[in-house]
């Protein structure tokens, strides 16, 4: 029985390290500074990366200005990039509703007020980090957990039927741009 | 007590350590506080070992305060946990042995940790435990009274406990002589467990925090409601269901937050046991919850073997996250990924809430694998293929019940219905859609089918009312196993059908069908209907790529009288081989009249069928 040769941990951990990196600018004017192989992790951004032809020589002089994303936001996002950034590729799901556990540390760093997970997903969805958007899809989906219907209409602000009608009178009855 | 141990372990003590002691290092010479340090890098034993040298080291080491978690007290052993009560640091077993050669403490820790100890007389035992609580500043004393009549001089012992013990053992008799010495003996701070059945409760047991009894007989429930207890568990007890109910409604909230009792099984049903509370389905350990009136504070109960819990919880989430989260506002794609996470249960709740957020779910065409209806029951698994049932009908629970009480009810569509879910004995959980009347069941499986991209429907109902049908045409895969008349038009255009069951459906019915894929079983088609509808098939355009139906002794002459048809032959060599060898008996083809298109027609095992190939 052959016996495949051991890699050495160090040799891999030589390779993993790439000295690349880039900078990013938030909406409001916050600088931040990410490795490659986490920005791959937004296809947004990489696409932004390659089109820009950015390349390890000039990287960190061209920081990337992104105009949705707000310095807190961009603070969670290079965190969880650069945790996540080694994680093996997930295999293409064969169903539609994926089976997966949240990792403690990444629910802890969702662990935040429902106004900044919303404007979280808005910045993952714009910036296309799938694993992002599903552990973010995971807290929100997981919040229907053990609730009263009474309490799922407040936690998700769903207005009852006469507040959305009363809604729809108010703007409608309101005037246009023009008018 | 102290003079006497060391009176003892002096005896043991030979030149050669005294020696040692004398020219050593003079450790107890150091000041307090670097005493204290190197005290504290020591093992316990070690430091027991030189408290035990003399009378002033005892004091010393006393007087430098070396932190112990907790002591734990039985006939047999002794254990001492330092640090943290899940890892003991030292065990000292107490043998029984009359020799007097060996050494009371034995000077041997062996790999577990244990030390040998043997003590000459019972009196030893509790002599080292006080020793030790002497020395060391212990934060919990934990007794467990397993021998009897050991205390029968409990005056021996420190008074304070933080949990006492008494567990069952072979001579009953003399616990219960002296139990009650024993109880107004300690003052235990914590946990009280008695595995003994108690005739009255003393003051000093209504202090505890914790009280685990065995058996209480003739003591009314309420006799436990003005005490400092957080915990009462109770396993045998002769409490009516009123009584117990009564008592979690005073108790919990009320100091208590958790109560268990001895349940049985026969009046196992929560929702009766729970009539009128606002109760309401908790995901945590098979378990059901229930509002209490103070905010923010519902109380959780559930099965745990043979008892029912009941837990008293804040709920962390409502305090913490005040702010909602506009759930509708949210991009599509997350708002999809969100729908796929939750359960269909879940996802039914939040489209009932108002006509916007039906709307918005069903424009995501959230995927569901398969629902079953049933005329009690609705089934519905997800892509995950975990299942939840939907009960139509319950036996066990009376409407004019439900409408009297607090169950929460919702509007599907028109209809009014109860929901809740309910707990079985095995642990699997059913959610309950009740209607308000009999009849309306329907239109929560209606509710569904406008909700989900349903993938297959199993529709085992006979004889249904037209409107059922009017979501049908989403649904790519239907068998339909219940008695239908007629086919409704709805299911004309399905990709796949599958029909079970002996209807009285006629031709003209069946000839309309436009699905790509037809399979009727127990039909009562005869040779020449089946004729006619190959006729059907040859003379118009229609989607039919199979059509199979169930072999009622089909007689192959009569059913192709009247076609042109050649031995079937397929350009696809692969097919043709493949298909022959499934097929018993001849295979003959037909062509269609308009387009061309070549079916062939054989016996496919207990089938006769007509197959469309692309040649």
């Amino acid at each position: 029985m052959s016996v495949e040769p051991e890699v050495p941990i160090v040799q891999v951990e030589e390779v993993r390290e790439n000295p690349v990196l880039y900078k990013i600018i938030s909406s409001d004017n916050h600088v931040f500074t990410i490795s490659e192989h986490a920005v791959k992790l937004s296809k947004t951004l990489w696409d932004l990366i390659t089109n820009l032809g950015l390349t390890a020589e000039n990287a960190l002089d061209n920081p990337i200005p992104v105009e949705n994303v707000n310095g807190k936001n961009m603070e969670t996002i290079v965190q969880f990039c650069e945790r996540h950034k080694y994680d093996e590729e997930e295999p293409e799901y064969t169903n539609y509703i994926r089976e997966f556990v949240l990792p403690e540390w990444d629910r802890q760093l969702l662990s935040i007020d429902n106004e900044e997970l919303f404007q979280l997903i808005l910045a993952t969805n714009y910036l296309d980090i799938q694993k992002l958007m599903d552990y973010c899809c995971r807290v929100i989906g997981d919040m229907a957990k053990d609730k009263t219907p009474e309490e799922l209409r407040i936690i998700y602000g769903i207005p009852t039927d006469a507040e959305d009608d009363a809604l729809e009178r108010s703007a409608s009855d309101s005037p246009g741009p023009s008018g | 007590m102290l003079s006497k141990l060391e009176k003892m372990e002096s005896a043991d003590v030979t030149s050669k350590d005294v020696s040692t002691v004398t020219k050593g290092f003079r450790v107890f010479v150091l000041p307090e506080s670097v005493l204290k340090k190197v005290l504290n890098e020591m093992d316990l034993v070690d430091i027991l070992e030189l408290s035990l040298s003399s009378k002033k080291s005892g004091s010393i080491i006393h007087s430098c305060s070396i932190p112990v978690e907790m002591i734990q007290f039985d006939w047999n052993q002794i254990s001492v946990f330092r640090n943290h009560y899940d890892r003991c640091d030292i065990k000292y077993d107490l043998i029984d042995c009359g020799n007097t050669e060996h050494r009371f403490i034995g000077g041997k820790i062996e790999e577990s940790g244990v030390i040998s100890c043997y003590p000459r007389v019972s009196y030893y035992r509790s002599a080292l435990f006080n020793h030790l609580n002497t020395i060391f500043p212990v934060s919990r004393l934990f007794y467990t009274i397993d021998k009897w009549p050991v205390f029968q001089m409990p005056h021996e012992l420190p008074r304070n406990a933080f949990s006492l013990t008494i567990p069952k053992v072979s001579n009953p008799e003399l616990v219960e002589d002296t139990i009650e010495t024993i109880l107004d003996y300690f003052d235990v701070e914590d946990t009280l467990d008695i595995e003994y059945s108690l005739s009255r409760l003393t003051e000093k047991m209504l202090k505890v925090k914790n009280l685990k009894l065995e058996s209480v007989l003739n003591i009314p429930l309420a006799d436990f409601l003005h005490s400092n207890l957080k915990k009462l568990e109770i396993a045998k007890h002769d409490y009516k269901s009123g009584e117990i109910r009564d008592g979690v409604f005073h108790f919990l909230g009320n100091g208590f937050k958790y109560l268990q009792v001895e349940h049985r099984r026969r009046h196992s049903d929560f929702y009766q046991f729970l009539q009128g509370a606002d109760s309401y389905h908790s995901t945590e350990n098979n378990c059901l919850r229930f509002q209490k009136c103070s905010k923010r504070l519902s109380v959780s109960v559930g099965y745990n073997g043979s008892y029912m819990e009941f837990n008293l919880k804040k709920d962390k989430n409502a305090e913490k996250k005040k702010t909602p989260l506009p759930l509708f506002r949210l991009p599509a794609l997350p708002l999809r990924e969100i729908f796929s996470v939750m359960n269909p249960a879940e996802t039914l709740e939040i489209s009932l809430l108002s006509k916007r957020a039906k709307l918005s779910i069903k424009s995501l065409n959230i995927r569901l694998k398969r629902i079953v209806l049933n005329t009690d029951q609705l089934k519905l698994t997800d892509e995950t293929d975990e299942s939840r049932e939907i009960t139509m009908i319950d036996d066990d629970l009376n409407r004019d019940e439900l409408k009297q009480n607090t169950f929460r009810s919702q509007m599907i569509g028109e209809n009014k219905f109860f929901t809740f879910v309910k707990l079985q004995e095995d642990f699997t959980k059913t959610l309950c859609c009740l209607p308000m009347n009999s009849t309306e069941h329907f239109s929560a499986f209606t509710h569904f089918l406008s909700l989900y991209k349903v993938g297959a429907v199993k529709f085992d109902i006979s004889n249904p009312p037209d409107n059922i049908f009017t979501n049908f045409q989403s649904i790519a895969n239907l068998e339909i196993s219940g008695r239908l008349r007629t086919l409704p038009r709805e299911v004309c255009n399905i990709s796949s059908l599958r029909i079970t069951t002996r209807g009285n459906i006629q031709l003209a019915d069946f000839l309309s069908l436009n699905c790509s894929s037809i399979q009727l079983l127990n039909h009562r088609l005869t040779n020449r209907q089946v004729n006619s509808w190959i006729r059907h098939w040859k003379q118009n355009e229609t989607n039919i790529q199979s059509l199979s139906l169930e072999n009622n002794n089909f007689n192959m002459d009569i059913i192709l009288r009247g076609f042109t048809i050649r031995s079937w032959q397929t350009r696809n060599k692969a097919n043709r081989e493949e298909y022959r060898l499934s097929c018993a008996g001849e295979i003959w083809e037909i062509q269609r009249d308009f387009d061309g298109k070549k079916a062939s027609v054989g016996l496919m095992g207990e089938f006769l069928e007509l197959r469309v190939w692309k040649d």
